[in-house]
């Protein structure tokens, strides 16, 4: 009970274009049967935590459904469970410009919370953590705040990006946005502190009418090196925009080590409510190699190399190679899809050939019939 | 639509006999089929599509897992706003501890139910059949008939001996007699074993079956007798779907294949299944693999050949080992090199040497690769003839 959680879920929604044009960044499905609220949701969980509060703009009715009331993780309304925070909660108040306006509309449930400690968190970051060990690691240090990164050999884009330098014994001591400097470590978004300290930052911030956590906080804090950086080990994909969200998926099936570290098993079993349907039904014809394939599809042509998410359908004939096919996709006889990421309910007509190319991978809308 | 004048008695309390080691641990109601559901999912389900949301389930034989299993009820749309699943077990009262001595009477120990419920109508059927019956219309027909009780009843089949009383069936649906001179024939009509009584039918045949020592034979069907004895309406329910009694391994194993091969829809349509089994990640099919004609669960990890088989969740099957006509349940696993056919794997079985059964799926014999405990490797004689 000493954890609690608040997640923003809108992070790179812009910049997702079709993958959020119907739901927020927390909703879109990742890895066959799960969306990437589920990583931060299931590590809280596992941490101890029985309240989390999800932040959100906007477009988040299918972020809410799949949540519910948290139950599934573990998070039980008596605890606390799922709260939700959105704007216009107030006469006069407007859609959240930062995280720290989002965490000033809520500053009078925080004064209520129990918990004395909170985890910030997005949803658009793909790792798993032992968040027990961040604490721990937190109190250790006698930190004012703890930030979780990891190293990064970023070449190419960086938007959005905040590095940070670490400086002796793991003190932040500069901080910078868009910017990856030789021996910089990526910020995942991750930050853990005491309630009471971001009550002091939240007073702070708002004092200075700064709403943007990094500018408010970060940037400013980083010259007194209060703030401690957690170097996480394992592997981290930033999904902001669709070729990072094809190339995390895909990475999956390359890699059998980052997919045993990100769906874990047992006790640290990524956790989800998508219902788990009938077994995957392979036809007479059907030739599947190196893929992951969610219960519920029907399978009776090729597919290599690719996820297929519940009740995805592929026909006599067909070939899928490299693709992601969200929950409910079909693709007729004969077609040919390669490098395509289809959305929720897509249809590939029979004898369609569709084509992307894996540095950049052609997107079908949700439901679009091809 | 809910159907807030009916409840059902979900008939659980059996153990899976004639299942060895499998069969040991658990009722029959809780055995895995279908690659991924429970038989008790099959039975809730029905009720669930029927809009029947107030469930008495009798249980007895090692009801742990099977209680834990169903819960509250919530994953077939049971729970709060006074519906609900109820668990009835064998209990001690001022007259002594009286275990349940068959079905009927399990149902007359519970006749309470029925008091605290005060339904019109009331269903009972079994949680270990595999059988999924639209009751919505065996519910519609009851009450179009007006019957006092309404039967399912499931065409026969030669090579398997159902198990059901034959019905002799006349105009308008109605039984005529239940029972009847020599052996079954092909295609005669016979009970499934899911009954649609009036409620106050009901009532007054186990309070005069609680007076009463119990009858010779304890079986459901005699129920039926002083109704059709005192010119009762019973209405008959013709089933068309799939249906088959699991009373040992091999019948275990010849239904998955019947239904693999696509013998009969399964589940019918507009009827789908629902389980409350764990959550497992999607399935791992590697590199080297080969899947042709299978069902695949979630969990499972898939780099050999498998063919024509039923793989539960969890299930790995490595590199280089080759799986054909057979069903592997949870956890089950085959080394690599080995190859199994025309066998039936237990739960977390390890599969380290070959075992070929060639004529399983012809009704020849079955290889049953049972362990007495999960995780327990074992090692079967190569090359098992037919």
């Amino acid at each position: 009970m000493s954890l609690a959680g608040i997640l923003f879920s809108n992070r790179n929604d812009t910049s997702l274009f079709r993958l959020t044009e119907e739901r927020t960044a927390g909703a879109i499905p990742f890895g066959g049967r799960y969306r990437l609220v589920d990583f931060p949701l299931t590590d809280l969980a596992i941490a101890g935590a029985r309240r989390v509060t999800l932040v959100s703009n906007g477009n988040f009715d299918t972020l809410l459904e799949h949540v519910g009331t948290g139950e599934a993780w573990g998070l039980s309304p008596h605890g606390g469970g799922v709260n939700t925070v959105t704007p216009f909660r107030y006469p006069g108040s407007t859609m959240f410009h930062g995280r720290m306006d989002a965490l000033f509309c809520m500053r009078a449930g925080l004064e209520r919370m129990q918990e004395p400690y909170i985890v910030l968190g997005d949803c658009h970051t793909v790792f798993r953590i032992d968040l027990c060990a961040v604490l721990r690691a937190h109190q250790a240090s006698g930190a004012a705040m703890t930030l979780v990164c990891a190293p990064t050999q970023e070449t190419g884009d960086v938007r959005g990006g905040v590095f940070v330098a670490a400086g002796e014994g793991g003190r932040v001591c500069d901080v910078t946005v868009a910017h990856a400097f030789p021996g910089a470590l990526r910020w995942t978004g991750m930050a853990m502190l005491s309630r009471v300290q971001l009550l002091s930052f939240l007073s702070a911030a708002h004092g200075l009418g700064e709403t943007s956590f990094v500018r408010g906080v970060l940037l400013r804090q980083s010259r007194q090196q209060i703030c401690q950086v957690y170097r996480l080990a394992g592997p981290v994909a930033y999904i902001t925009d669709e070729g990072s969200y094809y190339a995390a998926s895909l990475r999956l099936l390359q890699d059998r080590t980052v997919y045993r570290t990100w769906v874990g098993t047992g006790a640290k079993a990524l956790r989800t409510t998508a219902p788990e349907e009938a077994p995957c039904l392979y036809g007479e014809g059907a030739a599947v190699r190196a893929s992951l394939i969610a219960s519920g599809c029907r399978i009776e042509g090729e597919v290599e190399k690719s996820i297929l998410f519940p009740g995805v359908r592929v026909a006599p004939g067909a070939s899928v190679k490299g693709c992601i096919l969200l929950p409910g996709v079909t693709v007729g006889r004969c077609a040919s899809l390669y490098a395509v990421c289809a959305d929720a309910q897509a249809c590939i007509r029979p004898g369609s050939r569709l084509a992307g190319h894996p540095t950049l991978p052609l997107f079908l809308p949700k439901e679009k019939v091809v | 639509m809910t159907q807030d004048d009916t409840v059902a008695l979900l008939l659980c309390h059996e153990p899976a006999e004639g299942l060895g080691a499998w069969g040991s641990t658990a009722p029959r109601a809780y055995l895995p089929c279908l690659g991924h559901y429970r038989l008790v999912d099959l039975a809730l389900s029905s009720l669930m599509h029927a809009g029947v949301d107030t469930v008495g389930m009798l249980v007895q034989y090692c009801p742990h897992a099977l209680m834990a299993y169903v819960g509250n009820g919530d994953a077939w749309e049971m729970a709060g706003g006074g519906r609900g699943i109820q668990f009835l077990p064998p209990c001690q009262t001022d007259a002594g501890a009286v275990w349940y001595h068959g079905a009927l009477d399990a149902l007359r120990q519970n006749i309470h139910f029925l008091e605290q419920t005060a339904p019109a109508h009331v269903f009972i059927l079994w949680g270990d059949r595999l059988c999924q019956t639209d009751l919505h219309a065996m519910l519609a027909q009851h009450r179009r008939t007006h019957a006092a009780c309404t039967v399912a009843a499931v065409r026969r089949m030669v090579d398997r001996d159902a198990g059901g009383a034959v019905l002799q069936i006349g105009e308008g649906e109605r039984l005529l007699r239940v029972g009847g001179g020599g052996a079954p024939a092909q295609g005669a009509w016979e009970t499934t074993g899911t009954f649609l009584f009036r409620a106050d039918v009901l009532y007054r045949l186990l309070c005069e079956y609680r007076a009463c020592p119990l009858p010779p034979t304890d079986s459901l069907e005699h129920l039926l007798l002083p109704l059709l004895f005192q010119g009762a309406c019973v209405s008959v329910y013709r089933h068309a779907g799939c249906f088959r009694r699991i009373a040992t391994g091999e019948d275990f194993f010849a239904s998955h294949m019947d239904l693999l091969a696509g013998a009969c829809p399964f589940p019918p349509p507009g009827l789908p299944l629902r389980g409350n089994g764990t959550a497992h990640a999607p399935h791992w099919i590697g590199a080297g693999a080969a899947v042709r004609r299978s069902w695949v669960a979630a969990g499972c990890t898939v780099e050999g050949e498998v063919e024509q088989a039923v793989l539960f969740p969890g299930v790995t099957v490595e590199a280089g080992a080759q799986v054909a006509q057979s069903v592997l349940l949870p956890g089950a696993c085959v080394r690599a090199g080995v190859r199994i056919s025309g066998c039936l794997v237990g739960e977390g079985v390890s599969v380290t040497a070959t075992a070929v059964y060639p004529r399983a799926v012809h009704g020849g014999p079955v290889g049953m690769l049972w362990a007495q405990a999960p995780e327990e490797a074992i090692h079967i004689q190569g090359g098992a003839a037919s």
